[in-house]
């Protein structure tokens, strides 16, 4: 592959007149084997390869992206993007100012001790398929999916004022369901919910699993699910489980705290945010146990880095400490906006969207209560695992998630299994509700490659981390009426 | 437009030549020439252009296939170095998969044309003059432009192109403290009176919008959906499966119910997937012919699916030419009897849904849905519109909504196009009339 050094060379002899410009190269080679009832339903490359341009002149930014990644391509993208910088200039909401623009270099590489490459397909088919036999525990699983993914991502950044930056990304993502059946009824259990066990990393991510034991206990939960209880409908405490844990930090603090919703950008579609500028420093978010941070540093974490696309080098920042609300997700132009410090979180999803403001890592850091403590602690509560659906208001206020699997807590043990477990609430109330927390051994990452936002619309890569979390008098119900 | 399509057409012959006498192969094409818009306060907040031709490359051999997906640069030579390359990759691949009883190709070979000549809508020329039509509005969303171009060739012979200059314009005007109306216009025929016209109207409802909100409590509620409302409870569905056949075998679609007869909707509810007009192409990612019209419910009983070529094989049923997701194209909801002029003094007292935001499903298998009110909704008091109502959760099953509770729908439809750009611009929509529905169950 070109190096920045490359691509630094064609921006410079780029034929254009501007008061600053940068060049974003993104490859991106996405693996993927799909097997279904053990026949492969696809198997795929996606290798998507392009450049996007932006500009400023006089104060104006545009951009330009195209597949057309000759000189020729670059200079045709880069002319249009000055003209169209220049043509709307009155009509821009923000001004932007070259000399903030920042000047950084350096290189970001996943760590890979064994490459998507080294296992031959072959060999990955008869995982895959070895997996779902596992998965086929009992003749009521009527449908099992195995899922293996292989990410590779390079993106290099040059700008005229000299920040050169390359950075080099492996994800591996493996994914096993299986649907149990009978008569009307259905249960599906997964692993991990919204194909939560993604990472950075190479093929040795299998390694930290024993797969077949956890194939054919997602089995059996399908099937035992089909015999459960209704989850019962009522005030209880919960205890989510990280696999869910995942979902609650998404939705109602992640996009809640993303400055460029809070200052309007999103209104039309994702939807804003019950936080305002003046809340950062002063907004009891939640309970004192609860402390949140931005932290791209996590080695393997689905969205670590070295720099955004912007190309602001990437910190580990606390956005909620002991409860209190005290920094946004925004990147420099939210920070410049916003006066807010913000962190390195401007990212696009490839080259052919702009970066905006994303959440990449978001974690709870943990507690120090252990499972035991958490579980002694309850006299009527319901544990809760793996997400299967999520909805919230365009606030970011008003939830309600759905779980695959959970079990019903009495005096401190587990009883029985409950099906459809779901639950509803309000963010700020939920979250000082928090009652205890897990310690670091009750702690999991996950990721999942599928957060949706801005117009044009991307989707992109997020990783969330968290210890077991118990809230106090939430509202559930099950399924069906 | 035709640039592109010569392209292809000579990409693919390249491609094709380099195939063994027992190989096979087909190429899909997706790309546009997009100009994007983003608006804040009525100022761009975001502006750029993408080019971009993505092609999908299916190579058959010995009843086993494998896909490469990959941008083309357009220019010639590299593209071709890249396909000879591919070749070597794909084939090292079929030999370490097994077979796959259920995957085909179209064997029917087809011209179907579409290039029209358009004078291209020049969005970014244009901007000056749609920008001061929101003088004075607080005004956030998306103008789209471009053409779309789809296509698909395979070494059987087969040739479809289809290219469309596609506008999609989708904003929310606020009042100052930010309650929202929501607007879409888009079509391949620019009008400034329209859009013009659009704008103006919203001025009323923003009149209306701007008093207090009314807060609600958990309850039920007699509702008039608008036909908005009502494509986001029917897409929500569809995208979960409702009607894939597949996802019904599966046990996952939430209409199992129906499909296996054990519950029925409305009589009122005949609901197709109508893909006659020209807004969309008429052949899948394959090139399989879409069947022009796939009635999925008829008078509440459901009666076809989506079903792709695949799951047509794998299950011994007809296909209609569904993509590999089966998501219907363009949802077609049969008008009812209820004149536009009687939605309000038949609702009496209740409210008025124009959207839902954010759906998932509580319990997939009944069809038990939640989501939010969102943008413009109003408390409907003695049969006229009264003031606006604070968001709300809903969380009932389509069963009840499009079903026992269903009263009355509306005898004029609006036609609605999706307004998703995820990856590439979307070519999807549906027309559907308003629902009068009573007893929805409002939770927090």
């Amino acid at each position: 592959m070109r190096d920045a050094t490359y691509w630094m060379n064609i921006l410079e002899e780029l034929p254009i007149e501007c008061d600053w410009a940068s060049l974003r190269y993104v490859k991106d080679e996405i693996r993927t084997i799909d097997m279904r009832n053990k026949i492969i339903e696809q198997l795929s490359t996606e290798s998507n390869r392009g450049v996007m341009i932006q500009v400023i002149v006089d104060g104006s930014m545009a951009y330009t992206a195209t597949s057309d990644c000759s000189k020729d391509g670059i200079t045709t993208a880069a002319r249009r993007c000055c003209m169209v910088a220049r043509q709307i200039k009155d009509y821009q909401l923000l001004r932007y100012n070259p000399s903030q623009q920042p000047i950084t270099s350096g290189s970001f590489r996943t760590k890979v001790s064994h490459h998507w490459e080294d296992m031959p397909l072959r060999q990955k088919v008869a995982l895959l398929k070895d997996l779902s036999g596992e998965l086929s525990v009992d003749p009521l699983i009527g449908l099992t999916t195995t899922s293996l993914w292989g990410i590779a991502t390079s993106q290099i950044i040059v700008s005229t004022n000299g920040t050169r930056v390359e950075q080099k990304i492996d994800i591996v993502s493996i994914d096993l369901a299986a649907t149990a059946f009978r008569g009307s009824e259905s249960q599906t259990r997964t692993f991990g919910g919204l194909r939560g066990n993604s990472f950075q990393g190479g093929l040795e991510v299998l390694d930290r699993y024993r797969l077949n034991e956890e194939a054919r206990r997602i089995g059996r939960d399908a099937v035992q699910l089909l015999d459960a209880e209704q989850c019962p409908i009522g005030n209880y405490d919960v205890l989510l489980y990280p696999d869910q844990m995942m979902l609650q930090i998404h939705e109602s603090i992640g996009h809640a705290l993303e400055i460029d919703r809070i200052l309007g950008d999103e209104r039309n579609y994702a939807g804003t945010s019950f936080v305002r500028l003046e809340d950062f420093g002063s907004l009891r978010y939640g309970s004192p146990l609860l402390n949140i941070t931005f932290d791209p540093t996590v080695e393997g974490e689905m969205a670590s880095y070295g720099w955004d696309d912007e190309a602001l080098p990437a910190r580990k920042e606390y956005l909620i400490k002991d409860g209190l609300l005290i920094n946004g997700l925004g990147g420099l132009t939210s920070q410049v906006r916003s006066g807010l410090k913000g962190v390195a979180n401007t990212r696009a999803s490839s080259w052919n969207r702009p970066p905006i403001d994303r959440m990449a890592n978001l974690n709870c850091e943990p507690g120090t209560s252990s499972l035991d403590e958490l579980l002694s602690s309850i006299d009527r509560g319901i544990i809760m695992k793996s997400n299967k659906s999520w909805s919230i208001d365009d606030y970011r206020e008003k939830f309600q998630f759905g779980c695959e699997w959970a079990q019903l807590v009495e005096k401190g043990k587990p009883t029985a299994i409950l099906k459809n477990p779901n639950y509803r609430g309000i963010t700020i109330p939920f979250w000082q509700k928090l009652k205890a927390l897990g310690d670091r051994s009750t702690f999991s990452i996950h990721g999942t490659p599928f957060c949706g936002k801005g117009e044009p619309s991307q989707s992109i890569r997020v990783g969330h981390a968290s210890p077991i979390a118990l809230f106090s008098d939430v509202s559930v119900f099950g399924g069906a009426r | 437009m035709t640039r592109w399509r010569s392209y292809f057409q000579k990409i693919a012959k390249h491609f094709f030549a380099l195939l063994d006498n027992h190989e096979r192969a087909s190429m899909s094409f997706a790309g546009e020439s997009s100009s994007f818009v983003r608006l804040n306060r009525a100022k761009i907040r975001q502006i750029g252009q993408v080019d971009q031709a993505i092609v999908s490359l299916t190579l058959v051999a010995n009843r086993r296939n494998t896909t490469q997906v990959f941008d083309l640069s357009g220019d010639e030579t590299f593209d071709r170095k890249l396909l000879d390359t591919l070749v070597g990759r794909l084939r090292d691949q079929i030999d370490q998969i097994p077979e796959d009883p259920y995957f085909q190709l179209p064997i029917a070979k087809s011209d179907f044309i579409k290039d029209p000549d358009y004078r291209p809508f020049d969005l970014i020329g244009t901007l000056p003059e749609l920008l001061d039509r929101l003088n004075g509005f607080d005004f956030a969303g998306i103008f789209a432009s471009g053409p779309i171009f789809r296509a698909t060739a395979n070494s059987n012979g087969l040739f479809q192109w289809f290219a469309t200059d596609y506008f999609c314009f989708d904003w929310s005007l606020y009042t100052k403290d930010q309650k929202a109306l929501k607007q879409t216009y888009s079509g391949n025929a620019f009008s400034h009176a329209d859009y013009a016209e659009r704008i103006a109207r919203s001025e009323e409802q923003l009149k209306l919008l701007d008093q207090p909100f009314h807060p609600l409590t958990p309850g039920q509620y007699d509702v008039y959906l608008a036909p908005k409302a009502v494509m986001d409870l029917l897409s929500s569905a569809a995208g979960w499966g409702a009607f894939s056949y597949k996802a019904f075998k599966d046990h996952l679609s939430p209409f199992n119910h129906l499909a296996t007869a054990t519950r029925k909707l409305n009589r009122q509810i005949t609901l197709a997937d109508d893909i006659g007009s020209d807004l969309v192409a008429p052949f899948n990612d394959l090139g399989f012919a879409r069947t022009k019209l796939t009635d999925f419910i008829v008078q509440g009983t459901m009666k076809n699916f989506c079903v792709a070529p695949r799951t047509a094989m794998e299950y011994s049923v007809a296909d209609n030419g569904a993509d590999s997701e089966e998501q219907p194209i363009f949802l077609s909801l049969a008008a009812g009897t209820l004149a536009e002029e009687e939605i309000l003094a038949t609702l009496g007292d209740g409210l008025y849904i124009n959207n839902l935001h954010y759906l998932n499903f509580s319990d997939r298998t009944n069809a038990r849905i939640t989501g939010m009110t969102r943008y413009a909704c109003f408390l409907v008091e003695n049969g006229r519109l009264s003031r606006p109502f604070a968001k709300m959760r809903f969380d009932d099953t389509l069963y009840r909504i499009f079903g026992e509770n269903l009263v009355a729908l509306t005898t004029k439809r609006e036609t609605l196009m999706n307004t998703y750009t995820y990856r590439q611009r979307n070519l999807s929509g549906g027309i559907f009339p308003g629902a009068l529905v009573q007893g929805l169950r409002l939770t927090l």
